[in-house]
């Protein structure tokens, strides 16, 4: 019983997405298959809806705001049912499906759909605990969308978290982690439809999935609150019309998923412009139209996109005088953030210096990326590699479609991506988009091993394969366990949840006490995301400045009156400036565990 | 005005490497046998003799073996 909120929320905002995406389907080439055009809907609706979600919680962000949001993609979805089964049908017998890869492919699709039912547990190291899942909380709570002020990383773009605050309204913060799977099978579609786009047949294009299922390294980027996955897909979705892009139409929709791409993450900025040099480098090359006609389509492009993404740029420009904001290192003579105290501008730099980091700057590092990024994956935070194929079939997958116009645009692509990433943030996740790539030209090299290698080349590539997706199973199924273990186990997911989640009796206090009507939080790295109450965090992890003078104690604690706290958190060992001196007047202690203490505000 | 069509929307079949073996004779065909058994040794070598888990069973023998 408690799974059904969130298999009911998840099938509401697919159903809706679907529905938004139909919108996009005028746009679509007209001789494009019926996976392209699944795969875009999807992709395209998820993208369109999180927009959607993000423009109206501007000024409302109720539940009841969130279901006019969603009805009318349900609504135009259901003209698409009648025929959506014929064209499962379609995308499950593209050949008839090999057995292997069916059954490698649905092992991960199950551990993901049950693992996603777990709730989030964790601290302030991790990324959905931290801002993926908290700005969401904190924006149903407000019922507007706003930057969480102790928390600056929340005014990231959010097509993504604006559907995490959707699933979560209807469903609970279960529905969030189960859209996991949903994530996942768009990557999924998008990657089989390239991989058809180049020439692969419906047993290549299984194992392409296949591969792309067991590539720890992508997984990690697809549960766990992270956005990575669909960011991915949202590329890959603009790489797969850009680089056939004929009509005006055409590149009207390869801007609409470019601003979605940039809607979701900074890093789309980067891959934007690469995808319009290389779309202008072969479609010129291609003289599928006149340079001029080219121009202003891509021009036209770039106008769409812009305006997509606008939403998300602008708030931050209105906000803090500053659309990419923070700033990353590079963008800060462009971009001074003047609203940012300089100590928290400095920290939010050095960490994504430190996390991006990777393995050095040297030309050295860059010959041996694909070595690397194959064996020494943990390095980037790869969390388990990418498996051996795209290593060992890769080149022999582009050389096989050396001749393949839109095989080279997106090498050209994976290669120009490749370099930004190395000279930017070296984090593994953020490199999805490219190792789908990596797979499609893997299994291309592949086959043609099968069709024209030795016996003995043909042994050990299937003994390559075999490494590749045991050896990605054996990295995502135990990383998974325990997840599935609290889905299914009531008593372990208890356990787990008290033995992992910082102060967790104080806040179990604090929801539960009538009472309570908000909260001091005086440490900087305890996760206000379990507050089910208001609460004021003084000092933000990066050390955001909440309140005038926020340094000072009794300062912070003389304008609890005027802030409505009834009730203070206190922890330690974790102080910082406010530390709470023992039997402070004006404060009753009303719970106590272990390093950690609740005072009511007398 | 330059024509304008959608043939390459179609998926370009993979090319035929048959002539290009023929050209290069016996070298290819030894070169990719050679690649991919470096890539699977190396991965030998280094994700499996090289964890954590391999690290403890080889240190673990050693030790049983000087004693």
């Amino acid at each position: 019983m408690r799974f059904l909120p969130a298999i009911f929320a998840n099938m509401i905002l697919v159903a809706s997405a679907l529905g938004f995406g139909r919108l996009l389907r005028p746009l679509f080439p007209e001789k494009s298959s019926e996976i392209d055009r699944f795969a875009l809907t999807l992709l395209g609706g998820l993208g369109l809806l999180g927009t959607t979600l993000f423009c109206v919680g501007q000024f409302w962000f109720s539940r009841f705001a969130i279901i006019l949001v969603l009805l009318p993609g349900v609504l135009l979805s259901v003209g698409i049912f009648p025929g959506a089964l014929r064209k499962c049908r379609t995308i499950l017998a593209i050949g008839s499906p090999p057995i292997l890869p069916l059954a490698i492919i649905s092992s991960v699709l199950i551990v993901t759909a049950i693992g996603g039912f777990a709730e989030p547990i964790g601290d302030m190291n991790g990324d959905a605990i931290a801002y993926h899942y908290h700005g969401p909380k904190v924006w149903l709570r407000e019922a507007v969308i706003r930057p969480v002020p102790d928390e600056v990383l929340t005014s990231f773009p959010s097509v993504v978290e604006t559907q995490f605050a959707a699933l979560m309204s209807l469903g609970g913060t279960r529905a969030a982690g189960l859209f996991s799977f949903a994530s996942l099978i768009a990557l999924l579609l998008i990657a089989a439809s390239l991989a058809m786009r180049l020439g692969l047949d419906g047993r290549g294009t299984w194992w392409v999935v296949a591969l792309c299922a067991t590539m720890p390294a992508l997984y990690r980027g697809a549960h766990g609150g992270f956005i990575d996955v669909l960011f991915a897909g949202f590329l890959l979705g603009a790489a797969r019309i850009a680089f056939d892009a004929v009509t005006l139409r055409h590149y009207v929709l390869f801007g609409i998923f470019c601003g979605i791409a940039m809607g979701t993450k900074y890093t789309a900025l980067i891959s934007w412009v690469l995808l319009v040099f290389c779309c202008l480098l072969f479609s010129a090359l291609g003289r599928r139209q006149s340079l001029q006609l080219l121009a202003r389509h891509l021009g036209i492009s770039c106008v769409v996109a812009i305006v997509v993404c606008a939403p998300f740029y602008l708030r931050n420009w209105v906000f803090f005088g500053c659309p990419i904001y923070p700033p990353p290192p590079g963008l800060l003579r462009f971009f001074p953030a003047t609203k940012l105290l300089p100590s928290v501008l400095q920290e939010v730099q050095h960490n994504v210096l430190e996390t991006g980091r990777g393995l050095g700057r040297g030309i050295g590092s860059f010959l041996l990326l694909p070595f690397n990024l194959t064996y020494h994956t943990a390095d980037f935070r790869g969390a388990g590699g990418i498996g051996l194929a795209p290593l060992a079939f890769g080149p022999l997958g582009l050389f096989a479609c050396r001749k393949n116009p839109f095989a080279i645009a997106l090498a050209l692509f994976a290669f120009l991506q490749m370099t930004a990433w190395f000279a930017t943030a070296q984090v593994s996740r953020y490199a999805i988009h490219v190792y789908v790539l990596g797979a499609i030209f893997a299994v291309l090299g592949w086959q043609y091993i099968a069709k024209q290698g030795s016996r003995y080349a043909r042994a050990v590539a299937a003994v390559v394969l075999a490494f590749s997706v045991l050896y990605g199973l054996y990295m995502i199924v135990p990383d998974r366990v325990e997840d599935m273990h609290a889905a299914v186990s009531p008593v372990f997911e208890d356990k787990r949840r008290h033995e992992e989640t910082p102060y967790l009796e104080s806040f179990d206090y604090l929801n539960a006490e009538p009472s309570v009507s908000k909260v001091f939080i005086l440490g900087p790295y305890v996760a206000p995301f379990y507050s089910d109450k208001p609460y004021v965090k003084p000092l933000g992890r990066w050390g955001e400045q909440t309140l005038p003078d926020a340094n000072n104690l009794q300062a912070v604690l003389s304008q609890s009156r005027a802030l409505h706290v009834s009730h203070v958190l206190d922890v330690f060992p974790e102080y910082g400036s406010l530390k709470l001196p023992e039997n402070t007047p004006g404060l009753t202690l009303v719970f106590q565990g272990k390093d950690q203490r609740v005072y009511r505000i007398d | 005005m330059m024509r304008v069509d959608s043939e390459n929307i179609f998926p370009e079949k993979v090319e035929e490497p048959r002539k290009w073996f023929s050209k290069t004779g016996a070298l290819w065909p030894r070169l990719i046998e050679f690649w991919l058994t470096a890539v699977v040794v190396a991965f030998f070598l280094i994700r499996v003799l090289g964890s954590q888990t391999a690290r403890r069973l080889l240190s673990g023998l050693g030790h049983s073996h000087f004693q």
